[in-house]
């Protein structure tokens, strides 16, 4: 492979970009402490859930792909074990997708979450002065974010995967057709062995395997439409010699079909000389979006609103016109403090990222033209600094990964400096009147460190809905009310209209944030703490309340359920604290409780312990073990308290009340 | 089994009216479902959020959505509630963030204050206490006439009492309680000498917890303020309690010098 510049060669380019180890690599970014150590990603949080991605340190070490995590845990108890978070790793995927297609209109996703790309360069070099030039900004910008990648740019989209796949980090370009077929013949089938795929086969970062890439295949296949094959299949070709993509190719295809199934006829077709796909871009919406500014800057949040809902109207019909309604609007706001530096910066931005005559070369993705490119206070001030130093970078076409760096770092630190409102209503609307509410509620929690000199509006539409009917929930009595209406104390019961509750609910979000509103959602966990999630709820659904008994009664409760009947009974309900609050006291004394349980402003006595019942759980994270005890004051306070043996110290978890 | 067998009988014969309550003159009595149209407050410390719950689940089983309105953070414990049979799926849980800062009251234009009177001047925010927040949530959620239910729990915020602020928002929260056909529940950490939330609650009970020489619980209300009858008439019943699994067993007494060896076993 070679670097240079190629022109001319006729051919059609294609490019490939892949993250080896992607899962990893999200999880290196977001601990960058973990650098050296023996990190390796679980699929599932528990001492049998597998692991799913190891980084080169742990695979020395001897862990395996597949191995629990318990038994990691207990080998290595330094080791970093995380849980592999797949909507986290979803979200990250569609953004890369997103930033990658600064670099280029047609751009598609080589299978959700694998962390490969196939982006269109054709035309492009003539812009950038090069494909080499433009394949280096792609990895630079992937570098300024921390991400090792490998970009081919090649003839032939499953070639360049392949060698992408298989390469060392940085960007290549290959000169012919010709080499990219030499160079794919040489590619080793373990590097595209499903297990390995967005691993780089431990070539590059070493990681072991990509668990998106083995959600998404299907069935027993040995390969899927991307490019991969089983690992079995692997194996088996490896114990007939068959080791590379070229030992593959040189076999008949009719015979490794009968022989491996029609998926890896296909996987060889993919590879062969016959005509190829071409690429499925992925179809970017044209944001509906409004930039105005504040002349002169205001801080009054009535004028403000006043001012933003003169410009919601347009979006609305914008998205009126598209057949949507509006689902989410983002605000952004910039304060004036920063106004006057960064207008400058951002006028210099906007002229370079639009200038056709080619001085600015190679380095830098387009500007977000139209954004709110400002800041607050220092931080806005500290990436004007660093925008002032990408744009002379940009100038300069010596160091273009230097000032790509520089750019994406004060991307970075501008959209941590935004003031940012997130409005959503209880349904998708075009009401401007509900959405104008909705952000007089956000303003009035949001404290401005000076007057606002800009405001960006961006609306989030959806296809409209057919309107909910209004359940009337309490239209037929259920049998409990019909029950209390025949013993005479029924009151009049009035319809219930979820459809208000979900616009009220969307009130208290909108004041109060957008995890204030929840459900709780039960866990199957050892630990008090760990036994429930509060989930961000948006409609208000029907109950289907049933006479639960309790789940782990004590005997008498149980026996005392059974004969009087489960509505005659009620467990005691816990109170938890956020927190368990550390208690004065040791192992060979009993704890003492806050003054609030004892009297006089003295500490609290405990008169009777019951237990211990001990707690163990996520010993494969952490050690936890606890003896958890009720405890009765002299006021016949109940309290529930544990002792924390690996801390050696009491603590409070809650109350019976 | 014995000794389950007493348990039982003693519970059959109390829930027959035979066992006089053991505090107080007031009848063994627990109401089934929350007062609707009156503010109602639930005190002390030995069984509100029990009987809050009790309430919750009652409101539930007759088809009305429920609303449990706290500071973030805060005591409710899910799993109890679930294993008292509280569709956890169709209990909103509303978290009010502790810095909460609520606006003026009506008419007010929002809880800011500007220095200097011009534009381009510094914005200054008041605090207020995050109960006021937990209340205006409230309010917002009767007001949208969807809830049966809403569960104010207040025992982690200082409660602004008397005063004219204090009117306004009981006031509105009464009026559409009776609007709406809705309960309104306040839990409170204020013990029963302590004054009621204010003068607009109607009916203030004292929960408490009695934990009887057999080792079993009941649930005794203590009625503080009744200013429409709620009690009245009302069919004598006592909720009997079931404590939760390790509450039953026999306790270790209090650590004398005798005992303190006793907790070293326990505890070693």
């Amino acid at each position: 492979m070679t670097g240079g510049t190629q022109r001319g060669t006729g051919s059609p380019r294609t490019a490939a970009v892949v993250l080896a180890g992607f899962p990893l690599q999200l999880a290196m970014h977001d601990h960058p402490r973990w650098a050296g150590s023996i990190v390796a990603l679980a699929d599932g949080d528990g001492p049998l859930a597998p692991l799913v991605c190891l980084n080169e340190r742990a695979r020395r070490a001897g862990l395996r792909v597949g191995m629990p995590a318990g038994t990691a845990r207990e080998l290595f108890p330094a080791a970093q074990l995380d849980v592999l978070d797949p909507d986290a790793l979803v979200r990250s995927h569609d953004a890369l997708t997103e930033a990658l297609g600064l670099f280029s209109p047609r751009i598609a996703p080589e299978a959700e979450r694998s962390g490969a790309w196939l982006l269109d360069p054709e035309g492009l070099e003539k812009i950038y002065g090069g494909y080499d030039v433009w394949a280096k900004a792609v990895w630079s910008y992937l570098r300024g974010r921390r991400l090792e990648a490998t970009v081919i740019v090649g003839f032939h989209r499953d070639r360049a995967l392949a060698l992408a796949r298989a390469g060392r980090p940085g960007a290549r370009v290959l000169d012919s057709a010709g080499a990219e077929r030499a160079l794919a013949a040489e590619v080793p089938l373990r590097a595209l062995a499903l297990s390995s795929l967005g691993a780089g086969a431990g070539a590059g970062s070493g990681a072991g395997s990509d668990p998106g890439a083995r959600a998404s295949t299907g069935g027993k296949g040995g390969a899927r439409s991307g490019a991969g094959l089983c690992a079995k299949v692997v194996d088996a070709l490896a114990m007939l010699g068959v080791h590379t993509l070229g030992d593959l190719l040189a076999l008949p295809p009719g015979e490794l079909s009968a022989r491996f199934g029609p998926e890896v006829a296909a996987f060889y077709l993919r590879f062969s000389e016959g005509p190829q796909l071409p690429i499925q871009p992925q179809a970017f919406a044209e944001p509906v979006e409004a930039c105005f500014p504040i002349d002169p800057p205001d801080a009054e949040v009535t004028r403000l609103l006043f001012a933003i809902k003169g410009a919601l109207h347009p979006l609305l019909r914008q998205l009126h016109a598209r057949g949507e309604h509006l689902r989410v609007l983002h605000v952004g706001l910039t304060l004036a403090s920063d106004s006057r530096e960064l207008s400058t910066v951002l006028l210099h931005l906007r002229d370079a990222a639009s200038d056709p005559s080619g001085d600015v070369k190679g380095a830098a993705p387009r500007v977000r033209v139209g954004r709110p490119f400002s800041g607050q206070g220092d931080a806005g001030r500290h990436a004007a600094r660093g925008a002032e130093a990408a744009l002379a970078q940009r100038r300069s076409p010596v160091n273009a990964a230097d000032a790509a760096d520089a750019v994406a770092e004060a991307e970075v630190e501008v959209e941590a400096a935004i003031v940012r409102l997130r409005v959503e209503p209880a349904e998708a609307t075009l009401d401007a009147r509900t959405l104008v509410d909705l952000l007089y509620l956000q303003l009035e929690r949001t404290t401005l460190d000076g007057p606002v000199a800009e405001v960006w509006l961006g609306a989030e539409g959806e296809r409209r809905r057919l309107s909910q009917e209004t359940m009337p929930l309490a239209a037929e009595p259920p049998a409990a009310r019909a029950e209390a209406r025949a013993g005479g104390r029924a009151r009049e019961l009035p319809r219930r209209d979820l459809r208000a509750a979900s616009e009220t609910l969307a009130r208290v979000r909108a004041a109060y944030g957008l995890r204030s509103v929840t459900r709780a959602v039960l866990r199957d966990a050892h630990l008090p703490e760990a036994g429930f999630e509060w989930e961000p709820v948006v409609d208000v659904t029907a109950a289907v309340a049933t006479r639960a008994v309790c789940a782990q009664p004590s005997q008498v409760g149980a026996e005392v359920s059974r004969a009087l009947g489960p509505s005659q009974t009620m467990p005691i309900m816990r109170r938890v604290f956020p927190r368990p609050l550390p208690l004065a006291g040791s192992a060979g004394a009993p704890p003492r409780l806050p003054p609030s349980y004892g009297t006089g402003g003295r500490e609290g006595d405990v008169r009777r312990l019951y237990g211990p019942y001990r707690i163990s759980g996520g010993w494969w994270r952490r050690t936890v073990r606890r003896d958890y005890y009720y405890a009765e004051t002299e006021r016949g306070v109940l309290v529930w308290l544990y002792y924390d043996r690996p801390r050696r110290r009491w603590f409070l978890q809650g109350e019976l009340d | 089994m014995a000794d389950h067998a007493h348990v039982l009988a003693d519970l059959r014969s109390l829930l027959s009216g035979s066992l006089s309550a053991p505090s107080g003159s007031a009848p063994a009595w627990a109401p089934d479902e929350a007062p609707h149209g009156v503010l109602t407050e639930l005190s002390g410390a030995g069984g509100r959020t029990t009987a809050a719950i009790a309430w919750v689940c009652a409101a539930q089983r007759a088809g009305d959505p429920v609303a449990w309105v706290q500071l973030e953070g805060g005591p409710f414990f899910p799993p109890d509630a679930a294993a008292c049979g509280v569709d956890l799926d169709a209990l909103v849980v509303v978290h009010v963030p502790r810095s909460a800062e609520a606006p003026r009251a009506a008419g007010g234009r929002v809880g800011q204050t500007r220095r200097g009177g011009g534009r381009g001047v510094r914005v200054e925010r008041r605090h207020r206490p995050a109960s006021d927040a937990q209340l205006r949530a409230a309010e917002w959620l009767l007001r949208s006439g969807a809830f049966g239910l809403v569960v104010v729990d207040l025992t982690e915020a200082a409660l602004p009492r008397f005063g004219r602020s204090s009117a306004g928002w009981q006031g509105r929260l009464r009026s559409l309680s009776e609007r709406y056909g809705a309960g309104i529940c306040l839990l409170t950490a204020s013990t029963e000498g302590d004054p009621s939330a204010g003068a607009f609650v109607g009916v203030r009970l004292a929960p408490r917890r009695i934990r009887r020489a057999d080792g079993t619980y009941a649930l005794h209300y203590d009625v503080l303020k009744d200013k429409i009858g709620f009690a009245t008439g009302a069919p004598l019943a006592e909720l009997a309690l079931l404590p939760p699994a390790g509450l039953d067993a026999a306790p270790v007494e209090a650590p004398t010098a005798a005992g303190a060896s006793r907790w070293r076993e326990r505890a070693s």
